[in-house]
């Protein structure tokens, strides 16, 4: 039972979910799509956390798009042992790097008391989730392997299947419990885009790309104000 | 307005999921999932002879051992015990099947146990009687992945690991294989590759399936592991994994570090943050 809700229910739950929710909150509150940036607020340490975390991320799921979308090149790849070894010993390396990324970005969010005024409870549930995500993939990278040889044969049929509404859990079911686990939180990491920050994902500023400079013009001297230490007396600064 | 909308929507996903919910008959079911183990009225094979169990156990027994045999033991049947014993220990895997799933095929065996057994139901040879040195080394190339499989198959360290010097680097997925041999036997063995009957490999080999040579130089492979198990002693590939993970990590973190290196460092308003905390 509890296979069926996971592994059918969950899937199609989140699919309605994230096609109804963002289309909903794109068409009344399209303004507020947002990343929900902090790097006004701190950015030395944001550095440290987010570039790992993003780098590592967008190179995994690609892999796993890979995985899914052409299985039968990555059966070939990996039909040469060493080849296989490369791959996941540079997931393996990738998984760290996200890890640590995440880590680096959790600390800083409750380290600096400016970062908890911005923290939302939504906001501690994608750090849960997305650290729920890592700690499963490094578990089934490890005790699981080689996930990149099973994966297109176990995994691809499965998301196929639920693609082509036809699902077939037979294989899924049988998988040990990290797997599980990594299947799960990742559905609900995508049922949770409309409601967080994650929607950022699927929102991208390509007009940034194209449009003109934009020109910003100081009435007075920037840096006279900017130094300027009479705010502790009191006396309202001109630039903020 | 726009709810009830969305509830209409809810709706007709909620049918169209009743409607995936699909069922597979009794006949199917047990060639796909039994045979490889069983026969009905053929003989022992790697577990017993299902010729009218459905008179000799009780049904709800028995749609509760076929669903998880595992945990009928666990909770102490002495039957369930017994049997587990009887042969060699040897694990039923657990099957998703549903109840209904599991009485069509109770169904199909009465049926077929009052027909007197299964037509063309015949016991496995040993296949091995046959085997030279020659499918041993054959069976390592196939088993290490340095030889493809025939019709495209995973090899097998992607999921299992083995007691063999020979083998570097294999998987952790499924179980270790050194004993296989020693449990099942020629029959058992070749009759898992044959038709697997655990769902994760069912699934890998069902549009893969290994040839009549591949599974008896597997077998013979296996036999001959099991037989030699005492002299080799493999170093385990996770510890070198976990570095070379280690290393990868640090490398990237280095790249991009160089690769921003020119980045402004601090936040526009650095100045105005600093100003207020004094």
């Amino acid at each position: 039972m509890s296979n069926y809700f996971f592994f059918i229910g969950l899937p199609y739950a989140t699919i309605v979910i994230v096609l109804v929710g963002t289309i909903f909150r794109y068409m009344n509150f399209g303004f507020k799509i947002s990343s929900l940036s902090s790097q006004f607020l701190e950015g030395k340490e944001l550095f440290y956390g987010s570039r790992p975390f993003h780098w590592g991320l967008l190179s995994l799921f690609l892999g796993h798009l890979i995985a899914f979308l052409f299985p039968k090149s990555l059966m070939v790849w990996n039909s040469v042992p060493l080849r296989m070894l490369i791959l996941e010993i540079a997931a393996l390396g990738f998984g760290i790097t996200v890890l640590y990324g995440l880590g680096m970005l959790v600390m800083r969010r409750f380290k600096h008391k400016r970062l908890q005024k911005v923290t939302t409870k939504m906001d501690v549930l994608v750090y849960v989730v997305l650290l729920t995500q890592v700690i499963s993939g490094l578990w089934v990278a490890y005790f699981a392997r080689w996930g990149s040889a099973w994966f297109p044969t176990v995994l691809t049929p499965y998301l196929r299947s639920l693609f082509v509404l036809d699902p077939d859990i037979t294989a899924v079911a049988a998988m040990p419990l990290s797997v599980k686990i990594h299947i799960v939180s990742a559905f609900t990491l995508i049922g949770l885009i409309p409601f967080t920050r994650f929607m950022h994902f699927l929102v991208y500023p390509f007009p940034y790309l194209f449009r003109s400079y934009q020109y910003v013009i100081w009435n007075w001297d920037p840096k006279k104000i900017r130094i300027s230490r009479k705010l502790v007396n009191g006396v309202r600064s001109k630039n903020n | 307005m726009r709810f009830y909308k969305l509830k209409g929507v809810f709706l007709i996903l909620g049918m169209a999921f009743a409607i995936f919910c699909k069922a597979e008959d009794g006949n199917s079911l047990f060639t796909r999932l039994c045979t490889p183990c069983h026969t009905i009225g053929g003989g022992r094979l790697v577990g017993p002879d299902l010729l009218k169990i459905t008179e000799k156990k009780d049904k709800s027994w028995l749609i509760s051992f076929i669903q998880s045999s595992q945990s009928v033991i666990k909770d102490g049947d002495a039957d369930a015990i017994a049997l587990f014993d009887e042969y060699n220990k040897i694990m039923m895997p657990d099957q998703p099947l549903s109840t209904a799933e599991v009485e069509s095929v109770l169904k199909y065996i009465e049926s077929k146990s009052s027909q007197g057994g299964q037509a063309g139901t015949t016991k496995i040879v040993d296949m091995l009687s046959s085997a030279t040195d020659d499918n041993i080394a054959e069976g390592l190339l196939l088993f290490s992945g340095k030889k493809s499989l025939e019709n495209g198959g995973i090899v097998c360290i992607s999921c299992h690991s083995i007691k063999d010097d020979n083998v570097f680097s294999s998987g952790k997925l499924a179980k270790d294989l050194t004993l296989t041999y020693g449990i099942m036997g020629s029959a058992g063995v070749s009759a898992i590759l044959n038709s697997p009957p655990f769902p994760a490999m069912s699934e890998t080999y069902k549009n893969n399936p290994l040839t009549e040579e591949e599974i008896l130089s597997l077998t013979a492979y296996l036999r001959f592991v099991g037989e030699n198990r005492y002299y080799q002693h493999p170093v385990d590939f996770g510890t070198t994994f976990a570095a070379f993970g280690i290393i990868v990590f640090i490398m990237l973190n280095i790249g991009i570090i160089i690769l921003y290196f020119r980045r402004k460092r601090n936040t526009v308003n650095q100045e105005i943050l600093n100003r207020q905390s004094l």
